[in-house]
């Protein structure tokens, strides 16, 4: 899996990702999170403890997403319950069609947060389109993550001054967290500065033809990968135009 | 007084696709202990800071600190011991070395009072407002080394701490290693500046194992 053209990932994630918005049949969504999933266990080796530990934060949100539309959806067939607790089939389907959603958008994030910022420029360059773009999209993917390690980081530096958060009062509680979220963005726009003084730097911007040193060939894996996503894609559409 | 502060016993870490960097390996340091760590790049100095101050995760044994394992410790066991990062940039809390100081004034607020403020020398107390990406690196270290003579019953846990220091700050330095008289330290350096009087353990880390030179 590792031997695909860096290309080939942003489209796989980006095809994921839009059946995600796009597709409201439940059993088309189901399929779309399976083959996410496969896609991504392929690509990161399937290790559940891991997975579930990256997903067992998100299910709280789940959980809440589920029993808003349970409890407000009062539509299709009614499957328990009586008055203001009844559950109607609408209602437990989007519930569970929102969770999919998230969780093909979360796998899909997984896919392109593995890929660097030479994969990017590779991918781009296939493409004929200019640097920037491989920079602002490599750039915008990691802001996330990289903002979660600093404030992962500043939390850990409050613990090793002795500081035991949840025993502050609550107006030095928003003190910190307004020091950190600050900390936070100058972070991301003094390192986003760096980043766009390094591109610059290496002239990117420069009219002439450019030369690529990273260069990576499309590869039989490649052309299965989009030969499946074009099949699966002409099924579905049929099916659903049948 | 000289008990044991942390003790590491029989452990094994790797980092992930790399061979281990400690196997079955044991240490254990003391309250009063002023020791050295040096080594080779990579040998694990830095490393094993982490582990001590359960960044990491050994694979195999464990660490604790004053008998509690390291990783079940809670925010005011910290109290003991000061870390300070290779990175001097990683050890200030904020945007500006103000806040670093509020931040200390939280967790020690009868140490860290208004008058703390006067024993800051001229040219860094200029630059307390001056956001951390505008200061170089020497100036980021000395701002991180700048509370030790008020964090004296700390064990310090110091990873390069003269690395970009400017003669003046490396001089204070040793100075407040020479004062400090509560607790010890354990230091990761290969500076000449701190010399062998300083300590009462030279360690070189070499292949996962540890020979005392002093």
């Amino acid at each position: 899996m590792n031997k695909l053209h860096p290309l080939s990932f942003i489209i796989a994630a980006l095809w994921f990702s839009t059946a995600a918005i796009f597709v409201p049949q439940l059993p088309w969504l189901t399929l779309a999170f399976l083959l996410c999933a496969i896609f991504r266990g392929l690509l990161t080796g399937f290790n559940f403890r891991l997975w579930w530990k990256q997903v067992r934060k998100m299910i709280p949100l789940f959980l809440a997403i589920l029993v808003i539309q349970l409890l407000f959806t009062k539509k299709g067939e009614l499957l328990w319950g009586k008055s203001w607790y009844a559950i109607y089939s609408v209602g437990l389907h989007r519930g569970i069609a929102v969770n999919l959603r998230l969780l093909i958008l979360f796998f899909s994030a997984q896919i392109l947060l593995r890929l660097t910022y030479e994969d990017f420029d590779i991918a781009f360059n296939t493409l004929h389109l200019p640097e920037e773009f491989a920079f602002m999209i490599f750039y915008t993917i990691h802001i996330i993550p990289s903002a979660g390690e600093h404030i992962q980081h500043s939390l850990q530096l409050v613990k090793f001054r002795g500081i035991n958060l949840r025993k502050l009062p609550l107006k030095s509680q928003l003190t910190i967290y307004r020091y950190i979220s600050l900390s936070v963005l100058a972070d991301v726009l003094s390192r986003s500065e760096i980043q766009a003084i390094a591109l610059d730097l290496r002239g990117f911007r420069s009219t002439r033809k450019h030369t690529h040193l990273l260069q990576n060939n499309f590869s039989l894996y490649d052309f299965m990968l989009y030969l499946s996503i074009i099949i699966i894609t002409l099924v579905y559409l049929f099916s659903i135009l049948a | 007084m000289n008990s044991t502060l942390f003790q590491i016993n029989n452990i094994t870490f790797a980092y992930p696709k790399n061979p281990p960097l400690f196997q079955d390996f044991s240490f254990e340091i003391k309250q009063d202990d002023k020791i050295l760590l040096y080594g080779a790049n990579g040998s694990g100095k830095s490393t094993l800071l982490a582990l001590l101050m359960g960044l990491l995760t050994p694979q195999q044994g464990n660490i604790t600190l004053n008998d509690i394992s390291v990783q079940e410790l809670t925010p005011d066991r910290y109290n003991e011991v000061l870390y300070s990062r290779q990175n001097a940039r990683m050890d200030l809390f904020g945007l500006v070395p103000r806040n670093d100081w509020e931040l200390w004034h939280l967790a020690l607020p009868d140490i860290f009072t208004e008058q703390s403020l006067f024993f800051v020398d001229s040219d860094l107390i200029a630059k307390y407002d001056t956001p951390y990406a505008r200061l170089s690196g020497g100036e980021l270290r000395a701002f991180s080394l700048l509370w030790l003579p008020l964090l004296q019953d700390r064990f310090w846990l110091l990873d390069e701490p003269t690395a970009g220091l400017d003669a003046k700050h490396k001089k204070d330095f040793v100075e407040r290693c020479l004062n400090k008289n509560e607790r010890g330290y354990l230091i990761v350096s290969h500076d000449p500046v701190l010399t062998e009087n300083l300590f009462n353990r030279i360690i070189l880390l070499e292949k996962g194992r540890l020979t005392q030179i002093k």
